[in-house]
């Protein structure tokens, strides 16, 4: 965790710094060991591509809205989503910001200092750099941001322990595969009810990526 | 009273309540002949899609040339519930609107903003704290009451009266299929709503390429549609706020 927090804004370690505390016994030992050995499986990860099929369940709607394309991961944490389908659009999230087209989005597009108290509360920012972690694999130190539970060995539910994480998302279900323990499957679940599940396929581990792979 | 009084009576009161809202619209496609008809053709439209559900591609055309898209979904059960979401980055809902009657809310999460307030409120009801009202475009009041036609060519234009302005609306002769719709406060319009590529839902004839453009502020949006449902039943604790 220590790489991870060293890259988390202070604002994200002050709100995770009290639940943290006050919830990590909650974490049965057997739940912390199994972790351990996911994230030894995982830690030579350094960088990730892979191809994902994305399908957001739109709650007032009863529909389901489809995108698919690339992703691109560094774990010292940067994520870029090039979407392909239905439209090409990239979307760069970086310790620095959101980009979406290029652009720099959402409260964060005056740049942190110039959040309010609100809108800093509920930046999704923190929520995006928590889950830069989760996608590139879990491990015991995933039990510090989430209330970890297994539905099966290799299928994690996850409930954010801090209310920069839970204001977006109640609850992320991660199914693990593959000899590095990547997730395969990912499931964000947010409170209004809305579910969006993410699909990995030909996922390669430890691609060469460069600063343009991540560049808004 | 002697038959000249009485059918003096009676043809002044279908005067007066407008005897051409008892024209029957003609059949989705068919050509409109008559203003009586045109009006019609706006009263079904807004009676015969009483609920209804799009998931939808938005395009904000900015005055500097830019674009912006994104994805949404929209609900409503009319006379007055609306609900609309705008998804940025395929997940992420980044504007979450609702109506319930004269009350309305915003909430923008990515920026942690919510807003809520009353249409009838004289400083909200023009712009909103929240940008155009945007109950036009998904919510027009019913066009019967105080509807008006004139011929313009190959369409008529329904007029009808709103609080603060009034509505045209082209029908066109052709196909009966409602072609474009301005709002005007004065003699200038606030709103101007084209429609185009109509095709049948469920017997009803929908637009599934909508433009909106705002003429004060440059501002110019695309929807197209990817799907409709109509008359489906709407769970109303969507529009509680």
């Amino acid at each position: 965790m220590s790489a991870r927090r060293g890259r988390f804004p202070a604002l994200l370690v002050r709100a995770l710094f009290v639940p943290v505390v006050c919830s990590a016994a909650a974490t049965t030992p057997e739940v912390v060991e199994r972790l351990r050995e996911l994230g030894r499986a995982s830690a030579a990860v350094t960088t990730l591509r892979a191809h994902f099929v994305q399908e957001k369940h739109v709650t007032i709607v009863r529909d389901v809205l489809r995108s698919s394309g690339t992703f691109l991961l560094d774990k010292r944490g940067r994520i870029a989503w090039e979407v392909a389908e239905p439209d090409a659009v990239r979307v760069v999230i970086r310790e620095d910001g959101v980009f979406a087209a290029g652009k720099r989005v959402g409260a964060d597009a005056q740049g942190r200092s110039g959040e309010s108290a609100t809108n800093a509360k509920l930046s999704p920012l923190p929520m995006l750099e928590g889950l830069n972690g989760i996608f590139a694999g879990v491990s015991e130190e995933t039990a510090r941001d989430f209330e970890v539970t297994f539905r099966d060995r290799d299928r994690l539910r996850l409930v954010p322990r801090a209310r920069s994480l839970s204001a977006w998302l109640s609850a992320i279900e991660i199914t693990l595969g593959g000899e590095a323990q990547t997730p395969q499957r990912v499931r964000l679940e947010e409170p209004g009810g809305d579910v969006t599940e993410i699909t990995f396929s030909d996922v390669t581990v430890n691609p060469s990526l460069d600063d343009a792979a991540f560049a808004p | 009273m002697t038959r000249p009084r009485r059918l003096a009576l009676a043809l002044g009161l279908l005067a007066a309540l407008g005897c051409h809202r008892t024209a029957r619209p003609p059949a989705p496609g068919e050509t409109v002949v008559s203003d009586a008809q045109a009006i019609a053709v706006v009263a079904r439209r807004e009676a015969e899609t009483p609920t209804m559900t799009a998931t939808f591609q938005l395009t904000v055309h900015r005055p500097d040339g830019g674009e912006e898209g994104s994805r949404g979904a929209v609900v409503v059960t009319r006379p007055d519930r609306l609900r609309l979401q705008i998804f940025s980055f395929g997940v992420m809902t980044s504007y979450d609107y609702t109506v319930n009657g004269n009350r309305y809310r915003v909430r923008r999460p990515l920026d942690g903003s919510e807003t809520i307030g009353r249409f009838d409120d004289a400083e909200t009801s023009e712009t909103g704290a929240f940008g155009p009202d945007l109950r036009p475009l998904f919510l027009p009041p019913a066009a019967a009451g105080s509807a008006s036609a004139r011929d313009a060519g190959d369409h008529f234009v329904v007029a009808v009266a709103e609080q603060r302005g009034r509505r045209e609306i082209d029908v066109s002769k052709r196909d009966g299929s409602v072609t474009r719709e301005a709002l005007y406060q004065d003699a200038a319009p606030r709103v101007v709503i084209d429609y185009g590529d109509y095709r049948f839902v469920d017997g009803a004839a929908l637009p599934f390429v909508v433009e909106v453009t705002y003429p004060e502020k440059s501002l110019r949006l695309t929807i197209r549609v990817a799907r409709y449902t109509r008359n489906q039943p709407v769970d109303p604790h969507l529009f509680e706020f």
